[in-house]
């Protein structure tokens, strides 16, 4: 129970100079700096396109949309205020809008030749996660926008329930929820497609 | 007391646990038998989702990030309009009414002010160029996917445009630069601002395939044209060149003017006829470029325009617009000197010139290839075309008259493409333009029929008696006669680089130079300008000078009195001495350390196959030049050189 309800301060040293640091880069860039913006664009750009690359599911797609993210970013930048949350929370929202916007816009592609398989030793287990894969994928498709996001993030990305909330607005407590929402939800999908092979 | 933790936080710490590899779901069940049902369908979907490919975290592609910081540098950030301050407003005594109207003033201007600096902000450039589909199709990524465009559409900035494979398309931006893309070729609009108060930036970064470049000159400070490969950036501010990336190179060969390749910290000038190259992020070579280097000469009171079968067009209309969609050829506009195509990596394929009438008279069409001259007569009323092909049927492309004589036509018949530019806007009509000069043809007998015509032989003119004296190799020196002194010249304008600004200078003078000796009928003081054009130690220099010397070989009049000076057809066929080296000795030998030296210059092709039809009068294709024969043992080296000039002219 201790380790449930411990505090996350463990690396408080590094981190708070990591958030120090961004800060410094943010307030630079809020001032027109675009050499402090790039310095953030080599910090953030990975983690948007790889979540972008989930969502969208085409690589491509994702780093041109996540490219389009970082210049509205820079543009948007002097209106950021630091609330509390970090600064990666709020490029993930503007991620996640460029994404809506996209699929606004766009049919869904499952393009799946652009997703990179894991090599596995065998070609029968290659083959049986190509089709979990493609059936996880399918039910994803399924679920509710916050659903998927909540799963993606927590899954795929491997944030941790407060991240989560901080990139999607939330409170943890309300993470925890929708994570189990979007579980079972993503349960009844698989079922009603037939299983997991 | 013990606090029970909720079931949310339960499950989030299973999920933990098992995400981090931490825990199995069966060992996350045993420690929470009471919520085993509850669980269990969670955790085993949590578990699926492992199924699912991670994507790796990469580093940002760098070319990404050039990208972006290039376009951060143009796109203005949204600030936080300021609050107006609290202004003492003064009391008219007119009551509540006056008083809000007073202080509603100038809340009314702020607004505006602000309305107009949004509007002002989202009015910045929208379209970049406007896009020509000759063949095939082209795509434009907008919203996330690639999508047809059409011919007549618009290109924004920032857009990833790219040509599916047969598809001819050209960008046209409104300074009338213009882009033709080959298929298969993909490119991104970086950046594009044409603004009278502003030099014109243009950056381009090319992915994939090739682009021919025809830049409208912009001579002021700060002004860029950027074609960005992923190993490489060319710049250039006035020039046509091409840039192709296929097989991780960047290939850019410079058809006119000079261009600047640099790749792994290093810069080369890419003068006109050359090639460079990138191997693994380096610059690998350097060199002439082994292109279709011909031309095609309208010695006729005509406006000509070369037509592909696409419907790409590169000449001029009467109307003074000059068209340059075909890659692989630039044009000069016709005035004192006849208009001329310069073909360098012109594609395989059919074409038609189309020829207007502008003037009184007749002419002809030089079309010269391969060292070979052929002539057309002109010699009709209205327009006429005259149709080429050219061909690889040996491995080499060159040209061939597909009519023997040209062929009276409707224009009408012929539809010119053209977008709207600063460039033709300001295009200038040829009739208001200095008139074309009748052709001369002193080496040439007209026939009814195109034919191959080695140059005959001119009358020579007598020196004049003010001309400069001959250089004697016999003397030292300082008693040599002065050579003729060329004007220091002046840069043409600030905002290019040194390089091309030094070069664009030497160039100009060393035309004006040659032009002057070459109407001054002083074959002394030709010689001596010549002469004096060699005496250059830098490389770049030689080069653009021997450039110009192998432009002016392409005009008959220039070989005329080069015979002339020579003694060609003098001393036709006399063994051991290469014609006219009596006459101007050391000449040769000069010529031959300027090609040296230069190399391996661009110009050396041209000039080789310009220098063998000039001292090999009677020889044919195919044939053996004349050779020297080394006959004085302190001449052998000297005439050894001279051998493998002449060796190389075969």
């Amino acid at each position: 129970l201790e380790s449930l309800e411990a505090p996350r301060s463990a690396h408080a040293g590094p981190a708070a100079d990591e958030r120090a640091l961004i800060s410094e880069l943010v307030r630079r860039s809020q001032a027109g700096d675009a050499e402090a913006f790039g310095e953030l664009y080599d910090r953030f750009q990975p983690d948007i396109v790889r979540y972008l690359t989930h969502r969208v599911r085409n690589p491509d797609v994702a780093e041109d949309l996540a490219q389009q993210v970082f210049l509205k970013a820079w543009q948007a930048i002097p209106r950021y205020q630091d609330r509390g949350a970090p600064f990666q929370a709020w490029l993930y929202r503007m991620a996640h809008n460029q994404m809506v916007d996209y699929f606004r816009t766009n049919r869904h592609t499952t393009d799946l030749e652009h997703v990179e398989i894991p090599e596995e030793p065998e070609a029968e287990a290659l083959v049986l996660a190509d089709e979990m894969n493609e059936v996880l994928q399918a039910a994803l498709e399924r679920l509710s926008d916050d659903h998927r996001q909540v799963l993606v993030l927590r899954f795929l990305m491997e944030k941790s329930a407060r991240e989560i909330g901080e990139i999607m607005g939330r409170k943890e407590v309300t993470v925890r929820g929708l994570q189990m929402r979007a579980l079972h939800a993503l349960r009844r999908e698989i079922e009603s497609m037939g299983g997991l092979p | 007391v013990t606090r029970q933790p909720s079931f949310d936080a339960i499950v989030d710490r299973c999920l933990d646990d098992i995400v981090q590899g931490r825990a199995t779901v069966s060992e996350c069940l045993e420690r929470w038998p009471e919520h085993r049902a509850d669980l269990a369908p969670m955790l085993e979907a949590a578990v699926g989702m492992r199924a699912v490919p991670r994507v790796p975290a990469r580093a940002p592609d760098p070319a990404r990030r050039q990208a972006l910081m290039i376009q951060i540098g143009q796109l203005p950030q949204d600030r936080r309009r300021r609050l107006i301050p609290a202004l003492p407003l003064p009391r008219f005594g007119g009551g509540l009414a006056m008083r809000l109207a007073s202080a509603a003033a100038p809340v009314a201007a702020v607004v505006v002010i602000a309305a107009l600096l949004l509007f002002s902000q989202t009015a910045t450039p929208a379209s970049a160029a406007t896009l020509t589909l000759f063949e095939g199709q082209a795509e434009v990524f907008r919203d996330g996917r690639w999508q047809a465009v059409a011919d007549g559409d618009h290109i924004e900035t920032g857009a990833r445009i790219r040509t599916v494979a047969g598809g001819y398309a050209m960008l046209t931006f409104d300074d009338g630069s213009t882009l033709s893309l080959a298929p298969g070729t993909e490119l991104a609009i970086e950046l594009a601002s044409f603004r009278e108060d502003h030099p014109r930036e243009l950056v381009v970064r090319l992915t994939a395939g090739r682009i021919w470049n025809d830049v409208a000159l912009d001579l002021r400070q700060g002004a860029r044209y950027e074609v960005i490969t992923p190993d490489a950036v060319v710049r250039g501010s006035g020039p046509v060149f091409e840039t192709a990336f296929q097989e991780a190179s960047t290939v850019v060969t410079a058809a006119d003017g000079y261009v600047e390749l640099t790749a792994g910290g290093q810069s080369v000038p890419v003068t006109r006829g050359e090639l460079a190259r990138t191997r693994a992020g380096v610059i690998a070579e350097h060199r002439a470029s082994d292109v279709l280097d011909e031309a095609i000469i309208v010695a006729a009171p005509f406006a000509a325009t070369l037509f592909s079968e696409r419907g790409e067009a590169t000449g001029v209309r009467t109307d003074g617009t000059v068209l340059r969609q075909l890659a692989g050829v630039t044009t000069t506009i016709p005035g004192p000197d006849p208009q001329r195509f310069n073909l360098q990596g012109l594609g395989e394929g059919s074409y038609t010139l189309l020829l207007q009438r502008i003037g009184e008279g007749d002419g002809e069409v030089i079309v010269r290839t391969n060292g070979r001259t052929q002539r057309v007569p002109v010699e009709v009323d209205g327009s006429a075309r005259l149709e080429i092909e050219v061909t690889g049927e040996t491995g080499v492309p060159w040209l061939r008259l597909a009519s023997e004589s040209v062929i009276e036509t409707d224009p009408a018949a012929f539809a010119f493409r053209i977008v709207e530019s600063a460039r033709t806007r300001n295009a200038q009509p040829l009739s208001e333009r200095p008139a074309v000069t009748p052709p001369q043809r002193p080496d040439v007998q007209p026939g009814p029929r195109p034919a191959t015509t080695p140059d005959a032989a001119p009358t020579r003119p007598a020196p004049t008696p003010e001309s400069t004296p001959a250089v004697d190799p016999t003397r030292p020196p300082q008693e040599q006669p002065a050579r003729p002194q060329r004007a220091t010249p002046e840069p043409p304008a600030r905002g290019l680089p040194d390089f091309v600004l030094r070069i664009e200078a030497e160039r100009e003078a060393f035309r004006r130079d040659l032009r002057a000796a070459l109407a001054s009928d002083d074959e002394e003081l030709l010689a001596a300008t010549i002469e004096a054009a060699l005496d250059e130690d830098d490389p770049a220099l030689l080069r653009t000078r021997m450039g110009v010397l192998a432009q002016f070989l392409d005009e008959p009049r220039m070989v005329a009195q080069l015979r002339t000076l020579f003694d060609v057809d003098a001393t036709p066929g006399r063994p051991g001495t290469p014609p006219g080296l009596e006459r101007a000795p050391g000449l040769l030998n000069r010529l031959e350390g300027a090609l040296e030296q230069a190399g391996p210059p661009a110009s050396r092709g041209r000039l080789d196959r310009a220098l063998g039809p000039l001292f090999a009068p009677g020889r044919q294709q195919g044939e053996r030049p004349i050779m020297p024969e080394p006959a004085e043992p302190e001449e052998a080296e000297a005439t050894e050189d001279r051998g493998s000039l002449l060796d190389s002219l075969r």
